[in-house]
């Protein structure tokens, strides 16, 4: 899919969320259709005679007594596993903080900040959200709530962020409210635990995350400008993530790289919004190639 | 109108290409196994017999009774997909005489994709086996020396000799068995051949 997007240099993030829903439909539908329409897929001589690929020929060929195909799908199933694991265990933990923070007792938001987000939400058609406020040093914003959407401050993000980011900022929560992205943020995690050991499934999910977020970078960018988007990115997100691993020079070594990474997944995404996004014509047509293509050849892998 | 043709052109073209590049990549990965000691295209391998026949929904021919040095079950198990479908069994032996193959015919069940695709598309796919052939990707060809017709069990079976490409010499002994072709092969001479077929035939299970 990625290919496909990049051949077509579809740069508009909800063009791309509709063709990674189409990708993330094949596992949840197509191919169970498959079973159900041609049950003879499921055969050895379907993999012998018709296949592009049969994994099962791979098992085969043998590796300290394992067939091939069998460790690879293992492997994979690890991969999926883990990508999921990596997801899973720090939207928990966040949910769990959260209502704990909750609980031990949010300040009311400051009457400025109430108004500046009714105002935005009205201006890019969002419902106005509940605030809460944790009493925290650490610069957090973000928005959450599946059914009922809060946005949630911390003290240390209204102390850091002047008048202009604070804006940019809040733009960039209210788009993800105005298009449902923390319902759609547990729906996600929900197909993921569902196929907790598919690769391609965990893939595809964060891949739809990264686009929600575009579209939200780019929501906040055409109100309130590149240039105070970027210092809100960097005042929220640059600190170094999470705990040290270990200590002495490995640990500075593994935070030297975290830092690298993380500055280079910054660099990325405002890259990504100084990339004018065109108009895309033939959407449906395309989308449709795209499903029949698909379809087509994933057909013939069994 | 031109430039929308061209640019409905260049979207075909271009997803055109990345499915191609997809098919070639997963034909690639199909076809890899069979030069690291895998099977070629066609052929599955099995387990043991009963995998097989779980798997197909069939019930293979056996040998009620085999003569030392072998010994059922067999250790190679392995199944060369077409119209009819050919089985092979490997006998293997430490003895000098060798290893002793035994393959059979069996038509695809209804409903699997051999019995569904045209003979046409089988053999475009070089999957057109014949009843008097054994695939050569499931045992290597040779150019037959001699044929003539004996009598084994309670019938009559014909005995081959052929020249392998290899230069080496082997018979096989080819007969009826109810609606399906049965072949043994072995590196031997052909009255020891004759001898282990006729075995095989009288004793009943």
């Amino acid at each position: 899919m990625e290919a496909v997007l990049g051949s077509w240099r579809i740069r508009r993030a909800d063009r791309r969320i509709a063709f990674w829903l189409l990708a993330l439909a094949f596992p949840f539908l197509v191919l169970p259709a498959f079973l159900l329409v041609a049950p003879f897929r499921a055969d050895d001589t379907f993999g012998a005679c018709c296949a592009l690929l049969s994994t099962g020929r791979w098992n085969a060929v043998r590796m300290g007594g394992v067939g091939m195909g069998r460790l690879v799908v293992g492997l994979l199933a690890l991969g999926g596993i883990l990508l999921f694991l990596r997801d899973a265990v720090p939207f928990v933990t966040e949910a769990v903080q959260e209502r704990r923070e909750k609980a031990g007792g949010a300040i009311p938001p400051p009457a400025t900040v109430a108004s500046l987000v009714e105002t935005l939400a009205a201006r890019i058609g969002a419902r106005a959200p509940a605030l809460m406020v944790l009493p925290s040093d650490e610069p957090v914003l973000f928005a959450r709530g599946a059914l009922r959407p809060t946005l949630v401050f911390s003290t240390g993000a209204l102390t850091r962020l002047p008048d202009a980011e604070m804006r940019a900022a809040l733009v960039h929560e209210l788009a993800h409210v105005r298009f449902r992205d923390p319902l759609a943020g547990w729906l996600l995690m929900a197909a993921r635990l569902v196929m907790f050991w598919n690769p391609a499934v965990q893939l595809v999910c964060r891949a739809l995350v990264q686009e929600m977020e575009q579209r939200a970078d780019r929501l906040a960018v055409s109100l309130a400008g590149v240039s105070d988007f970027a210092a809100v990115l960097r005042t929220l997100n640059g600190r170094h993530p999470r705990q040290p691993l270990a200590e002495g020079r490995i640990r500075a070594s593994i935070d030297a790289f975290r830092a690298r990474l993380h500055r280079a997944h910054l660099g990325a995404r405002l890259d990504a919004l100084t990339v004018p996004e065109a108009p895309l014509p033939f959407a449906r047509t395309r989308f449709a190639l795209v499903a029949l293509t698909l379809t087509a050849v994933l057909f013939f892998v069994v | 109108m031109t430039d929308t043709r061209d640019t409905l052109g260049i979207v075909v073209w271009r997803l055109a290409l990345v499915a191609i590049a997809a098919v070639v990549v997963l034909g690639v990965l199909n076809a890899l196994p069979q030069f690291l000691g895998g099977e070629p295209l066609g052929v599955v391998r099995y387990d043991s017999v009963e995998q097989l026949q779980n798997r197909l929904h069939l019930v293979a021919w056996r040998p009620a009774d085999l003569p030392a040095p072998w010994s059922w079950p067999p250790s190679g198990v392995r199944l060369a997909v077409g119209r009819p479908n050919w089985l092979q069994f490997l006998f293997e032996s430490a003895d000098p005489v060798g290893d002793l193959v035994i393959c059979q015919t069996t038509e695809p069940a209804r409903g699997q994709a051999a019995a569904l695709l045209p003979r046409w598309l089988l053999r475009f796919e070089g999957l057109s086996a014949t009843d008097q052939e054994v695939p050569e990707t499931l045992l290597s060809p040779g150019r037959v020396l001699l044929e003539t017709e004996i009598s084994i069990g309670d019938g009559t079976a014909r005995l081959r000799r052929l020249l392998r490409h290899d230069g080496s010499i082997v018979n096989e002994v080819w007969w009826q068995q109810a609606a399906r072709r049965v072949m043994l092969r072995l590196d031997a001479p052909a009255d020891r051949l004759a001898r282990v077929a006729d075995r095989i035939l009288r004793t009943r299970p």
